[in-house]
């Protein structure tokens, strides 16, 4: 399909070209071709993966075209690049001014996950991936490699000869191929041990949209439908299962589903009060439907169980409806309002479902989860003078859901005051603060008889997500531009959750971060810019500890006094980022530009982990995580650009790549975890072996016309 | 739908289109303007402004003001707009002139970029002016990256996208109007889809479901778990599994106990390989065996608790 897709859209803009030529005086065309190459070392790396991520970086043919060609009528800009490669770029635009326009383009992107991976499987990656387990000498596996790519082909064309009426037309259809990691717990338990699977990727996306509108100065409206068709080729894979039997289980993946929207936006400008009104609303229905398993694997020689599903299919069926009001007004000079409402309900119609059966009793009923949320809120901004300008606003959230056992309603206050100040010319300061206060009813706060009932635990079941908050946040910017070709930044954010009522889970998180950048710039010349960044981020939380099937008092109260097996624990996690670069362009002579850009980012995560005070000595203590998603990337890149003459210009240049990662969960990794009565757990070494280093090589031949 | 005909139809269909009437292009002229101010000429030229421009420069007084005091003594009086006193509004009002009637700009007033006093000419370069540096990793994309734009004052989001687990934003794989309408939107932070779920899914189709097993943190808000423009941890996460899972899973058994490094691989202490290990903790923790953390349509307990 790549060769087809560049034979159309080239051999388009050939047959284009003669009606242009017929009128050459009329249209001027200009642009470049481009053809170089890429030569890239990474063979120390164990899994390169990480280097090519989104990114093609295989030796070979770099190529790029760009061509603009305008008119007193018509205009085409026509620009590809990596013709052929994973990370192809094709587009197409054009069109005659105000009466139609254009664009064609397709998209790829690869998307690498592991390579020189090891899996106990045969036909990984596939619908049925089989083994004989035990399977404990990864010396005898098969090679794996997992990620996918994606390719985006579509097209728009808008018709506004009829202005203001004009219609639109929009389609693209976006391909996956390929597999991505995937796991499974063997048994119900993960006392059972787990495998790590690789799950394939086989998916369409085919969306369609047409939208028709009236368009002036004073007046815009919009009605639109679209439709969105999701087709998965495996809704489910088979893989053996070690610890039932080597028997065949089943994942089940993303299901195929269909998503229309029908859509209408309106705005009215030039009202009184210099006031503009804006209202839009949207009605969308997504559905999917699947067979329901009637058995599933269950026992340790490979048998089967009845689910006892109370139907054979379920037939997912989710409604959302919105509607939007806003009214932008600037009364007077210096004043600017804004007061909105929006409105949004969410119906999941799907089918009851409900698995119950002797040898797996449940009832397990699926959970229809439906909302309806109200917000209003206004906006105030006035200018005081010249040089202050301030503003506040306040939001308020009402959320009312069905299919949450533990919340039913929130109430999210929001208000903010700013203040810009550009009294000096040369420096201009704005100062944020927004508080938000959340309030939830929370419905599982009588729960339990008593402190030795296991539900006595459910009154402290209280989601983050949901919980009651209160929210602090300040954001300073500054920037300062001492000269024309001088430009200081600073920028700083704290921002605070307490999660005020909580006693177990998430407690409070913490961000803050400083920004500083400084850029110079001459007109056609050198220009300079250089950041520092640094950030940390805390989440603490508490949990509690309880034996299995205690009745004893106090024992699901974590407000009472440790015992050995039963007491609280806590957790901090930070993360600290910081990244400082530096990029230059130098021009070295008339004709030779240098190029430099390097960047230093580094990722540092720890968990620290502590028992309630009191805990008897002969509990085991945790030992806290001191990498956490440790991370260090150094990029440097240089070229020079050669500009020969006005048609030919010679670009070369290198590149170096360094990433090294470190993380408790991965140090030290190993391929298997032996356990007794079948119970081993199989892994295939995904994201455990990031660290590369790279040098790339890449040069390029530019013939502008 | 086979969309790949209705593709090469709508090349065809647009190659004659263009061809068609080519023949009635009329010869363009170079504006009076250009005689002093050759170099704002040749900026525009290839844009659609310089292809609508005549000899009389009314693209240039379209934008600049009436010149004609101006063109009888230039030395005298400037064209009456002056883009260096104007405000932000008042330079929006030139723009909008013309472009009012353009369909992204139908909820640019009820925006937080017009609220906020940006003006068009922060973000669209009109004439070329040499822009600030951006400093970024080799990419193999020679396009213009949308984020070095929107970065010029969204620095700490710019900078966000140089994390270890990102979106393709630097690569030129996402731009940052894929997912923000920065001309204008009723939703908050000026989404182009109504919620961020919607947002997510217009290209996360696979995670839409619905599931007959759901998660309904999941179902309400992404981002209660994963933040847009990029984390140090894997999949966008904003923490990582266990911590995450442990924010919300206090009840339980395996949810509530501590996981820490003599669970690893290796034994802290003598550096050996670790006899009890977790499998609760090591590699991606609990989605070693909840993988379906999205979403599951298997049935009985496999799906209720997300493990198939």
């Amino acid at each position: 399909m790549n060769k087809k897709l560049i034979c159309i859209l080239v051999s388009n803009l050939f047959a284009i070209a003669p009606a242009f030529g017929q009128a050459s005086s009329d249209f001027k065309i200009g642009g470049s071709v481009g053809f170089g190459g890429i030569s890239v070392d990474d063979k120390d790396a164990a899994d390169p993966s990480k280097l090519t991520e989104y990114r093609d970086l295989s030796n070979g043919v770099l190529t790029n075209f760009d061509i603009r060609g305008r008119g007193s009528r018509y205009w085409l800009d026509a620009f590809g690049e990596n013709l052929g490669r994973d990370d192809q770029y094709l587009n197409l635009r054009g069109g005659m001014y105000d009466v139609f326009k254009y664009r064609l383009y397709s998209d790829s992107l690869r998307h690498n996950l592991m390579f020189n991976g090891i899996t106990p499987y045969a036909g990984a990656g596939g619908p049925a991936q089989t083994a004989t387990f035990p399977q404990l000498d990864p010396t005898t596996w098969n090679g794996i490699d997992i990620g996918y790519k994606r390719r985006d082909d579509g097209f728009h064309f808008e018709f506004q000869g009829a202005s203001p009426w004009y219609v639109r037309a929009e389609g693209n259809q976006v391909t996956w191929k390929g597999t991505k990691p995937g796991a499974s717990s063997q048994g119900t338990s993960p006392g059972n041990g787990f495998v790590d699977l690789s799950f394939p990727v086989e998916y369409k996306t085919k969306n369609a949209s047409i939208e028709g509108g009236y368009n002036s100065k004073t007046m815009h409206f919009d009605l639109s439908w679209m439709t969105s068709k999701f087709e998965n080729e495996n809704e489910s894979i088979t893989w053996t299962n070690g610890y039932f039997g080597n028997g065949i289980d089943r994942t089940y993946l993303a299901p195929d589903n269909k998503y229309t929207r029908f859509a209408g936006n309106a705005t009215i400008r030039a009202l009184p009060l210099n006031s503009t009104l804006a209202a839009r609303f949207t009605s969308d229905e997504l559905k999917s439907s699947a067979a329901l398993g009637a058995s599933v694997l269950n026992t340790v020689t490979g048998g089967f169980a009845s689910t006892g599903p109370n139907t054979d299919s379920f037939d997912g069926k989710i409604r959302n409806d919105t509607f939007t009001l806003a009214l932008a007004s600037a009364p007077t000079k210096g004043l600017d309002t804004r007061l909105y409402l929006n409105y949004l309900k969410r119906n999941d119609d799907s089918n009851h479902v409900e698995f119950n059966s002797t040898a797996i009793p449940g009832p397990f009923d699926n959970e229809l989860f439906s909302y309806k949320k109200n917000n209003y809120g206004f906006d105030v901004f006035y200018r005081i003078n010249r040089g202050n300008r301030i503003g506040g606003g306040w939001d308020y959230l009402d959320t009312k859901r069905e299919g949450r056992f533990d919340y039913d309603r929130t109430k999210d206050r929001r208000w903010f005051a700013e203040w810009k100040n550009s009294t000096l010319d040369e420096l201009a300061l704005r100062l944020k603060y927004i508080y938000l206060d959340r309030n939830s009813d929370f419905l599982l706060g009588d729960s339990g008889t008593g402190t030795g009932d296991v539900n006595y635990l459910n009154r402290y079941v209280t989601a983050f997500d949901l919980s009651n908050v209160n929210q602090d946040q300040w954001k300073l910017t500054l920037d300062y531009t001492p000269m024309d070709s001088l430009d200081l930044s600073f920028e700083g954010i704290i921002k605070n959750n307490d999660y005020k009522d909580n006693v177990l889970g998430r407690l409070k998180d913490d961000r803050r971060e400083i920004y500083v950048s400084a850029s110079y710039s001459m007109p056609a010349g050198v220009r300079l810019t250089v950041f520092g960044d640094a950030e940390e981020i805390k989440y603490d939380s508490q949990h509690r500890i309880v034996p299995n099937g205690s009745t004893a008092t106090g024992v699901y109260d974590p407000l009472s006094p440790p015992t050995a097996t039963a007491y609280n624990w806590t957790g901090q996690i930070k993360d600290r980022n910081w990244a400082y670069g530096i990029a230059l362009d130098l021009p070295v002579s008339d004709k030779l530009v240098l190029k430099a850009s390097a960047i230093y980012y580094k990722t540092d995560g720890s968990v620290d982990l502590a028992l309630q005070e009191g805990v008897p000595a002969s509990v085991v203590r945790p030992v806290p995580m001191g990498t956490w998603d440790d991370s260090k990337r150094t990029s440097f890149t240089i070229k020079a650009v050669y500009a020969m003459n006005k048609s030919w210009s010679f670009t070369g240049g290198y590149a170096y790549e360094r990433y090294e990662y470190a993380d408790a969960q991965y140090d030290g990794y190993r391929y298997t975890i032996p356990a007794a009565n079948q119970q081993n757990s199989y892994l295939d070494g995904v994201y455990a072996f990031q660290p590369y280093k790279a040098n790339i090589f890449f040069g390029m031949a530019t013939y502008r016309f | 739908m086979r969309l790949q005909p209705i593709l090469a139809g709508a090349v065809v269909l647009v190659g004659a289109l263009m061809a068609m009437p080519a023949m009635a292009q009329k010869p363009a002229e170079t504006p009076i303007c250009a005689n002093c101010h050759e170099q704002s000429h040749n900026s525009i030229a290839l844009s659609h402004h310089g292809a609508k421009n005549d000899a009389a420069g009314t693209m240039c007084q379209a934008c600049h003001g009436d010149a004609t005091e101006h063109l009888k003594d230039p030395n005298k009086s400037k064209p009456s707009k002056q883009a260096k006193t104007a405000t932000a509004a008042e330079k929006d009002a030139v723009c909008m002139t013309c472009h009012a009637g353009n369909r992204h700009l139908a909820f640019w007033e009820s925006g937080k970029h017009a609220k906020n006093e940006v003006s068009c000419s922060a973000c669209h370069n009109i004439h070329g002016k040499t822009k600030n540096l951006a400093v970024a990793p080799f990419e193999t994309t020679s396009r213009p990256i949308e984020a070095d734009t929107c970065g010029t004052c969204h620095k700490q989001v710019r900078n966000a996208t140089l994390k270890p687990s990102h979106h393709p934003i630097l690569e030129g794989k996402v731009k940052c109007s894929d997912c923000h309408n920065p001309h204008g939107a009723l939703t908050p932070v000026m989404l182009k889809h109504e919620t961020v779920n919607q947002q997510c899914f217009s290209c996360h189709a696979d995670k839409r479901g619905p599931f007959v097993f759901g998660h309904p943190p999941v179902e309400e808000n992404c981002l209660s778990c994963h933040t847009p423009h990029g984390s140090a941890h894997g999949k966008l996460l904003n923490e990582k599994a266990p911590n995450l899972c442990q924010d919300c899973h206090v009840t339980g058994r395996h949810p509530t106990a501590f996981y820490g490094s003599n669970q690893g691989w290796t034994n802290p202490s003598t550096g050996a390989p670790n006899a009890s290990v977790s499998s609760r903790f090591i590699a991606r923790g609990c989605l070693n065996c909840h993988n379906s953390i999205h979403g599951s349509n298997a049935p009985s307990n496999r799906g209720k608790f997300l493990i198939r």
